[in-house]
C-alpha cells in the first residue's frame, strides 16, 4: 500500500472521529451519548471482569459456536453467493473516481485501498462484539483481534462473492467462464450441505426430538463433504472459541491465513469481473453496430432485457391532496428497488418446495409452511422498519428540492410515513394472511378464529408498523449524522456496528412507544372484563388500538415539527 | 414580483448574509454575483425556503414567505446547480410527480411541450442514471418550469448543457421574464449575466456591494466609466 493511500484513510478517519465529537456539543446528541454509553455500561460492564451474566453469555456463545457457527457462516456465505448485494462495497465515490483512477495506481492498489478503508468499522464492529460475546474464556484484547478478523475475512467473502454473482449475472458466458472455478467450489460445498441438511430434515421428522436433532444435524455435519465444506468457517472461528492465551495462537494463524486467501482471491475475482466488464461492453459495442448496420430485432430484444421499469402500481392524477405524490413516488421507489422484499417472500417458498420435494404428511407440510409464513410475516413488523426505507429517511438526501415544494409538513411526514407503512404492512398482511389461510387448511385453527385473526391482522399490524416507521424517522430527524440516510443499502460487515446501535436504540424507542396503548386498554380493559367478561378484553383491545392510532398521530406531527424546524445545513444534510 | 428585506443568515458566530435589501419585479432577470462565499448560495436558499432566515422578511408573488410559505412556494420554482432528480422516476414520471405537487391539471399537454422544447422527447422513459449530467439538467429545468412560476431562481442554470442548448435555455429564460416572471439568475459566468440581466445585484462577504444596471452601477464610479462588467466586478470585490 502507497504511503499517500494510508494516510488517506488516516485523515479520513480522523475527520470523521473530530466531526462527531464536535456533534456532541449539540445537547441532543451530547444526551442521547450518554444514555447510550450508560446502557451500554449497565448491559456490557462487566466485560474487563467476568461477571455470572457474561458467563451465561460466553458460555453459550462457545457453545453455540462450536455447534452452529460455522453452520452459520456457510450459509449466510450461500446467501452472498446465491443473492450477491455487497458489491457496491468496491465502487469509488466521486471524489475518489476524480483522485484515485486518474492518479498513476494500479487496480490492486485501488482495491487494497477500499479493503483497508472498510476497516475502522470493522474494528468498531468487532469491539462491539467482543463486548457483547463477553465471558468466553479467551481475554478480551485476544476476542476483539479473533472477531477482527473473523469480520475481515467475512467482508472481503462478501465482495468476492457478489462479484462472482454479478459477473455470473450480468456478464453472461464471459462472466460464467472467468469465475467458473469458484463457481464450481461453492456448488460443491453447497451441494455438500444441502444434502447433509436434507438427510438431517427426514431423520429427524422420524424422531422429531431436540436432542436427537441436534445430535443428527451434528453427526451429517462432520462427514466428509460438510466437513470440508465448512472447514474454512471452522477455522475462522477457532480463535474466537479457544479456551485460552495458549491455545489461541495456533488457530488465529489459521484464521490468518484464510483471511489471506480471501485477500489473494479477492484480487484476483476483481481482475476476473473487470475483464468479463469490458468483453461485456465490448460485446455492447458490438450490439450497437448491428443496430447500425441493421441488426435491429435483436438489438431491442437485448434493450428490453436490460431495461425493465416496473409499471406504477399506484395511479397519479394531475390533481388533488398534492402529499400524496409523495406517497406514491415513494411506493413507487419501493416496487423498483426492493429485492429483499422478493426475497423475503422467495425464501419460505423455497423452503416449502424443498419440504414438499421430501414428501411427508401434507398436514404437517401445511402446518410447516403455515407457521413459516405467519411468523415470518409477524417479525416484519420488528425488522421491516429497520429494512424499508421508502420514507423521510430516503427523503433527507432531496431536502434542498423538498423544502421548495408547497407542502404541509404533517402532510409530507403522513405521506413519508404512510408510503412506508403501506409497503411494509401491505408485504406482511400477504404473508400473515396466507399463513392464516393455510394452517386453516391443515385443521390448525378454526374458520372463525382465521377470520378473528385476520381481521386482528388488519386492523393492528399497520398500526404497529406505522409506530415502527415513525420511531425510525423520528431518529433519522433527531440524529441526522448518526442514523444513515438515503436508500437502503446492502451494509457490509464494516456497518454492523452502527446497525446495531441504531436497532438497539429502536427496539427502545418503540418499547417505550408500546407502554401508552398498553395501559390505556389495561385501564379500561381490566374493569370491563370483570363487568362483561371477554367482550371486555374486545373493547380493551379497541382502546389500546386507538390509543396506538393516536400516538402515531402525535408522533406524526412531531415528525412534523421537527421537520420544520430543522436547518438542513446546520444539521449536516446538505453543505 | 421578488421582494427581500434586510435578509440575514447566520450560521453560529459567522454571518453568510447580512441586511440584504432588494426587489425583483416582474418581467425582470437580476443577476446575482459575487466571489465563492460571498453568500450566493445562502441567499437563494432563503429565497426558495431551503433554510430560515436569522432575520428580515422575504415576499414571493406578494405572499410571505415565512408566514404564508405554501402560497409563497406555490408561486416560485428553483433550479439548483446540481440536479436534484429521484433516482428511481422516470423523466416523464418526474414531471408528472411535480405536477401533482403543484396542482398542474394539464400536466400531460405541458410536460409534452417542455419535453420537446428540452429535446427530452426520446427520453421520456429513461431513469436518471441513464441521463448524461447536461440531460439532467435539462430535466430539472424542465421540472422547474412546468408549473408556469411567477418566481424563477436559477443556480448556474447552463452547467453541463451544450451549446445549442444554452441558446435555447437563454431564449426560455428571457421569455419567461417576457411573460411576467420575476427571475434570479445566480452565475460565475459574467458574460452570460450581462447578455440575460437587467440588473444586477453584487454581493461579498454576505453583503451587498452594488445592484442596479450596469450603467447604473458604473455612474456611481466613474473610474469603471467603459469597462465591462468582468471589470467592474473584480474592481468591487476584489481587495484594492
Amino acid at each position: 500500500m502507497t504511503r499517500h493511500l494510508l494516510y488517506f484513510i488516516r485523515c479520513d478517519v480522523r475527520n470523521r472521529f473530530v466531526r462527531q465529537m464536535k456533534r456532541l456539543r449539540s445537547p441532543r446528541y451530547a444526551i442521547a451519548a450518554l444514555v447510550g454509553l450508560l446502557y451500554f455500561f449497565f448491559i456490557f460492564g462487566g466485560w474487563m471482569s467476568p461477571d455470572d451474566a457474561g458467563d451465561a453469555i460466553g458460555g453459550v456463545w462457545v457453545d453455540f459456536g462450536r455447534a452452529a457457527g460455522p453452520l452459520v457462516l456457510a450459509l449466510l456465505a450461500a446467501w452472498w453467493w446465491l443473492w450477491g448485494g455487497h458489491r457496491h462495497a468496491l465502487a469509488l465515490s466521486s471524489a475518489e473516481t476524480n483522485f484515485l483512477l486518474t492518479a498513476p495506481l494500479t487496480r490492486a492498489q485501488i482495491i487494497r485501498f477500499k479493503v483497508l478503508q472498510a476497516q475502522p468499522g470493522i474494528l468498531f464492529s468487532a469491539t462491539l462484539a467482543s463486548l457483547i460475546m463477553r465471558g468466553t474464556p479467551l481475554p478480551w484484547p485476544l476476542r476483539l483481534i479473533s472477531i477482527a478478523v473473523l469480520l475481515a475475512t467475512l467482508h472481503q467473502h462478501q465482495i468476492a462473492a457478489s462479484l462472482v454473482h454479478a459477473a455470473a449475472a450480468e456478464q453472461g458466458r464471459s462472466g460464467l467462464r472467468r469465475t467458473a472455478v469458484p463457481i464450481v467450489l461453492f456448488s460443491a460445498a453447497l451441494a455438500a450441505l444441502l444434502w447433509a441438511l436434507l438427510r438431517a430434515v427426514t431423520d429427524i421428522r422420524a424422531n422429531p426430538s431436540l436432542g436427537f436433532a441436534g445430535e443428527r444435524l451434528l453427526g451429517l455435519l462432520s462427514e466428509p463433504g460438510p466437513r470440508i465444506a465448512l472447514a474454512p468457517f471452522r477455522l475462522l472461528l477457532a480463535p474466537t472459541l479457544a479456551a485460552d492465551a495458549a491455545q489461541w495462537l495456533l488457530p488465529f494463524a489459521g484464521a490468518c491465513a484464510v483471511l489471506a486467501a480471501h485477500y489473494l482471491w479477492l484480487q484476483r475475482t476483481n481482475a476476473a469481473f473487470e475483464e468479463a466488464a469490458a468483453e461485456e461492453g465490448r460485446r455492447r459495442e458490438s450490439l450497437l453496430s448491428a443496430v447500425r448496420s441493421g441488426g435491429l430485432a435483436h438489438a431491442l430484444r437485448a434493450q428490453r432485457r436490460r431495461k425493465r421499469i416496473a409499471r406504477p402500481i399506484l395511479p397519479l392524477k394531475p390533481t388533488g391532496r398534492n402529499a400524496y405524490a409523495i406517497l406514491w413516488k415513494n411506493v413507487l421507489h419501493a416496487q423498483r428497488t426492493l429485492s429483499s422484499v422478493r426475497l423475503m417472500l422467495i425464501v419460505p417458498l423455497a423452503i416449502f418446495v424443498v419440504l414438499i420435494a421430501d414428501a411427508g404428511s401434507a398436514d404437517d407440510m401445511l402446518r410447516f409452511a403455515g407457521s413459516l409464513l405467519l411468523g415470518g410475516g409477524l417479525l416484519l413488523s420488528v425488522f421491516g422498519p429497520l429494512g424499508l426505507r421508502n420514507d423521510l429517511r430516503l427523503d433527507l438526501r432531496y431536502i434542498e428540492q423538498l423544502r421548495t415544494y408547497p407542502l404541509r409538513s404533517r402532510d409530507l411526514a403522513a405521506a413519508e410515513v404512510g408510503a412506508a407503512t403501506l409497503t411494509l404492512s401491505s408485504v406482511q398482511l400477504v404473508a400473515v394472511i396466507a399463513g392464516i389461510a393455510v394452517l386453516t387448511a391443515a385443521g390448525t385453527m378454526t374458520p372463525s378464529l382465521a377470520g378473528l385473526l385476520a381481521a386482528g391482522a388488519l386492523l393492528i399490524l399497520p398500526v404497529i408498523n406505522a409506530l415502527g416507521l415513525t420511531t425510525q424517522n423520528l431518529l433519522a430527524l433527531l440524529y441526522p449524522n448518526w442514523v444513515r440516510t438515503g436508500p437502503a443499502e446492502g451494509g457490509g460487515m464494516e456497518m454492523i456496528g452502527q446497525n446495531m446501535i441504531v436497532m438497539v436504540g429502536t427496539m427502545l424507542l418503540l418499547a417505550i412507544a408500546t407502554i401508552p396503548p398498553l395501559v390505556a386498554g389495561t385501564v379500561v380493559g381490566a374493569p370491563a372484563v370483570m363487568l362483561l367478561g371477554e367482550p371486555g378484553a374486545f373493547i380493551g383491545g379497541i382502546v389500546a388500538l386507538l390509543a396506538a392510532c393516536g400516538e402515531v398521530a402525535l408522533l406524526v406531527l412531531w415528525l412534523a415539527r421537527l421537520y420544520e424546524r430543522t436547518d438542513p445545513v446546520a444539521a449536516g444534510l446538505i453543505r | 414580483m421578488i421582494r427581500v428585506e434586510h435578509l440575514r443568515r447566520n450560521y453560529g458566530d459567522f454571518t453568510a448574509v447580512s441586511d440584504l435589501t432588494f426587489t425583483v419585479q416582474p418581467g425582470e432577470v437580476v443577476g446575482l454575483v459575487g466571489p465563492n462565499g460571498a453568500g450566493k448560495t445562502t441567499t437563494l436558499r432563503c429565497l426558495v425556503g431551503i433554510i430560515p432566515p436569522t432575520s428580515g422578511s422575504i415576499h414571493i408573488g406578494g405572499h410571505d414567505l415565512l408566514a404564508d410559505p405554501l402560497r409563497a412556494k406555490a408561486a416560485l420554482a428553483f433550479v439548483p446547480d446540481e440536479p436534484q432528480l429521484f433516482p428511481h422516476l422516470t423523466v416523464i414520471e418526474h414531471l408528472r410527480f411535480i405536477g401533482r405537487i403543484y396542482g398542474v391539471a394539464d400536466v400531460e399537454s405541458r410536460a409534452a411541450t417542455l419535453v420537446e422544447e428540452l429535446e427530452l422527447a426520446d427520453r421520456q422513459a429513461a431513469l436518471p442514471d441513464e441521463l448524461s449530467r447536461g440531460m439532467k439538467q435539462k430535466l430539472a429545468i424542465a421540472c422547474g418550469l412546468l408549473h408556469d412560476p411567477r418566481a424563477l431562481l436559477l443556480d448556474e442554470p447552463l452547467t453541463g448543457l451544450d451549446p445549442g442548448a444554452i441558446r435555447r435555455m437563454k431564449r426560455t429564460i428571457l421569455d419567461r421574464a417576457a411573460s411576467g416572471a420575476a427571475v434570479i439568475l445566480s452565475s460565475h459566468l459574467l458574460g452570460l449575466v450581462e447578455e440575460l440581466c437587467s440588473r444586477i445585484l453584487v454581493i461579498q462577504r454576505g453583503e451587498m456591494v452594488a445592484m442596479g444596471t450596469l450603467e447604473e452601477i458604473v455612474a456611481e464610479r466613474p473610474g469603471l466609466a467603459g469597462r465591462g462588467l468582468e471589470d467592474v466586478f473584480l474592481a468591487l470585490t476584489e481587495p484594492a
